[in-house]
């Protein structure tokens, strides 16, 4: 009785609200709100590293939610508003607690990549912090990677860990999920040939594990690399909203009836001609600067260019609905073309391809970007001749549109200038 | 052209330009003092006794509560590794460790642990108040109020009563349900309590078939205890009447969980909101986000078949999840989901025996009347 007595008069304060928590937990939808905790490390081949021994490259993702969790300093002034502060003071704390967690390998030598921030984060559930890191191993030698981050903190905790995009391991996709208190550990080789990943130390959990061939990706070398970039060339235009804004800013104004020419709306050239003409000139000048800051003849920085990105769709946006008299759109996209190019280049840039193989790579990306660019333009076209016959179109499309992207590009270009 | 339409285009065309945001967005801070994240609470990660113990993990199972973060289920775990899943654990602590299981929707692990505590030690009222729960999520509503039974057994005579009035309520006894849920709410000392007990009262009235009542008594619950599950509860009601700005405002203070996410997409499109795409996008993003770390999607399948059923109007997608995720509970919800799911879907021989089973679980409820022998709707 006694226990009961203890329990039951724990009720009075805490335990109806508790009672709920025990009883509806079950039934929430709610409680199962979204997913535990996990993180996130990318690993990939350096193309063509700088130091002969320094060819994997990592990237570290650590929810800020889980950091606080296991370095109780990180939040110093203990407000639990983490600030920018805060994180950038307690970047060396952060680095010394994943070496003591996360053990890497190369052919059974135990190595300690350099740790350094690279960025923070935004992924559904929260902000995170990024480390990167060049893993100092030979080429082919195998790696072992072994995560014991969060152990004491999450039974649940995991990390997921993935092949970059652009850097496949030894030729292979790997997908893993390694779990701190059950399988920690993980043996990756770096054979040309597909091979299946190791898993070693099957103690407990149930981490899924999956890693098989990929795209072959070395053995083919340049046609390999080639293909591999197109896809890369045609994801990054399909995904970079603001080179989509852009585009649609210069077709929007475009018109492939016959003879549409109301009052107010801005056809300059008018049909398929203009369509042509426009699209090559954007062509034209984003392919001269992709080119030439890939091969660094030139270099720009970010700092200007994502601002002046998001100019040139406010600009194209505005001339739609205040058009300016003898400008050619031609022209201009070729120009602002330029600036795009740019942006493009730093994802080749990112990518660290360098070497013979990087005119294939090159290549490869400019005619993914131009491949992506003509799915939008003919999905455009499809729209557009949809709902041409709309005696609103002019109004609403076309001016409707360009002031949303007008709005749009301002949105962007604030947060660009300021960062 | 009118206002309206202009501002809807515009809308339109933004959303589609925004759509393609998917991976991690980098963030650039402009300086030290820009707030990043917001960290909830400190509690305690290393206690050592039973009794710390078990205020550690309550303290981190509210806060993955009030959050709508599973995060903080995974801490109030760690803090319970020392005696999670061991034949002698304290009673206390077994109650916890199937509350965070069944918070997860590992119900068969959940009931395991449950009645291997209640055998060693039977007296804990609220072991066998969680264990009426799964038995009626379940919908072995005999099963459930043996539980209650117990509930009153060891004094927790107001809850045991609530206990047995929910199960009578979902076989059908709404009127015995409404008369006996008022005399406890009228006796309630405590707000909390009060809250609770509303909240069971608004879904027995909307079970049989009284939505006004019903929703009466939710937003009275609400306004003593913004609860997660009871908004959720309202916001369904207010779909389910085609009333989206309600629904909204009903899920105002959420935090933005799947099933809130979910709602709150189905009230924008009910609304003709382009912003739906967006959160439909956000969902799909987040289910992803679920089955790249290996878990189960069957633990999710409630809301991954309503957002086809009710977003995507893909019944025949729906179907197998909605199917799966009623063998995994059996609330007047995932009938609903299931049967709307067979019956869009056009599989009439899976409705046929849908229907046979209703009957035979013996739910009552005005929802799913329309396929109960005698109905209506």
């Amino acid at each position: 009785m006694n226990s009961v007595g203890l329990l039951l008069s724990g009720w009075a304060v805490r335990w109806p609200a508790l009672a709920l928590v025990l009883c509806l937990a079950a039934v929430t939808p709610g409680a199962q709100a979204h997913k535990a905790s996990d993180a996130y490390l990318g690993i990939g081949e350096v193309a063509a590293p700088a130091q002969q021994d320094a060819t994997v490259a990592l990237r570290l993702s650590l929810a800020l939610k889980d950091l606080d969790a296991a370095l109780p300093t990180l939040d110093a002034d203990g407000d639990r508003r983490l600030t920018w502060g805060e994180v950038r003071r307690a970047r060396p704390q952060i680095v010394r607690w994943v070496e003591a967690g996360l053990t890497l390998r190369c052919a059974r030598t135990a190595v300690l990549p350099a740790w350094a921030f690279e960025a923070l984060e935004q992924r559904s559930d929260g902000a995170y912090l990024r480390l990167a890191a060049r893993l100092p191993c030979e080429p082919q030698a195998a790696i072992a990677v072994d995560y014991r981050l969060m152990q004491d903190v999450d039974p649940t905790h995991r990390l997921l860990l993935q092949s970059e995009l652009d850097g496949q391991l030894g030729g292979q996709r790997i997908a893993a999920v390694l779990a701190p208190n059950g399988r920690s550990a993980i043996e990756l080789p770096r054979h040309a040939e597909p091979a299946m990943a190791r898993i070693d130390e099957p103690a407990s959990g149930e981490p899924a594990v999956m890693a098989g061939p990929a795209a072959p990706a070395a053995a083919g070398g340049g046609i390999a690399t080639l293909a591999n970039f197109f896809f890369e060339g045609i994801h990054h235009i399909l995904s970079g909203y603001d080179h989509l804004a852009f585009l649609l800013a210069l077709l929007l104004p475009i018109s492939l009836a016959r003879r549409v020419r109301e009052a107010g709306v801005t056809a300059r050239r008018g049909g398929l001609g203009q369509l042509l003409f426009t699209i090559t000139g954007f062509t034209v000048g984003h392919s001269v600067t992709l080119a030439l800051a890939t091969l660094g003849w030139i270099t720009a920085s970010p700092a200007w260019v994502e601002p002046a990105i998001a100019i040139t769709i406010g600009v194209s946006a505005a001339l739609n609905l205040y058009p300016v008299r003898g400008l050619r759109t031609d022209v201009l996209a070729a120009g602002f073309g330029l600036v795009h190019g740019l942006g493009f280049a730093a994802v080749m840039t990112e990518a660290g391809v360098s070497g013979p193989l990087l005119a294939w790579a090159l290549a490869g990306f400019n005619l993914g970007v131009e491949a992506g660019q003509l799915m939008v333009v003919a999905a455009w076209c499809a729209v557009h001749l949809l709902l041409l016959r709309w005696s609103h179109y002019p109004a609403v499309v076309v001016r409707g549109g360009s002031f949303a992207l007008l709005l749009l590009a301002v949105y962007w270009t604030i947060p660009r200038l300021m960062g | 052209m009118t206002p309206l339409l202009r501002q809807a285009a515009a809308v339109l065309l933004a959303t589609a330009v925004m759509h393609a945001h998917a991976a991690p967005r980098d963030i650039t801070p402009a300086h030290d003092s820009q707030v990043i994240e917001i960290l909830p609470e400190r509690v305690s990660m290393a206690a050592s006794t039973p009794p710390a113990a078990v205020q550690a993990a309550r303290q981190w199972i509210k806060l993955a509560r009030q959050n709508a973060d599973p995060r903080y289920l995974g801490r109030a775990q760690a803090v319970l590794a020392r005696w999670w899943g061991r034949e002698d654990a304290p009673a206390g602590v077994a109650v916890l460790q199937a509350t965070i299981e069944q918070s997860r929707h590992e119900f068969d692990a959940a009931r395991r642990t449950l009645e291997r505590a209640l055998r060693r030690e039977p007296a804990q009222a609220q072991g066998w108040l969680t264990l009426a729960t799964l038995e009626r999520v379940a919908g072995r509503y005999e099963a459930a109020a043996a539980a209650c039974q117990q509930v009153a057994r060891y004094g927790a005579t107001l809850h045991a009563q609530a206990c047995l009035l929910e199960s009578r309520s979902l076989q059908g006894q709404h009127e015995q349900a409404r008369r006996g849920l008022d005399a406890l709410i009228r006796a309630a000392g405590d707000a909390p309590t009060r809250a609770w007990l509303l909240s069971l009262q608004a879904e027995s009235e909307e079970r049989a078939g009284r939505d006004d009542s019903a929703a009466a008594a939710y937003q009275a619950s609400l306004a003593l205890d913004a609860d997660g599950y009871t908004a959720l509860a309202l916001a369904d009601l207010w779909l389910r009447r085609s009333r989206p700005e309600a629904a909204l405002a009903a899920l105002n203070r959420q935090p933005p969980g799947d099933a809130v996410l979910l709602r709150r997409a189905r009230a924008w499109q009910q609304l003709g909101d382009g912003r739906w795409h967006q959160l439909a996008a956000q969902l799909r993003e987040r289910f992803a986000a679920l089955d790249e770390r290996g878990d189960d999607p069957g633990l999710h399948g409630r809301e991954r078949a309503l957002a086809l059923l009710w977003l995507e109007n893909k019944p025949r997608q729906a179907w197998p999840l909605a199917q799966g995720n009623l063998m995994l509970q059996k609330e007047p919800l995932d009938w609903w989901l299931a049967l709307q799911s067979a019956q869009d879907g056009a599989r009439a021989q899976d409705l046929a025996e849908l229907v046979q089973a209703l009957a035979r679980a013996g739910l009552q409820d005005a929802r799913l009347a329309r396929w109960q022998p005698g109905g209506t709707k």
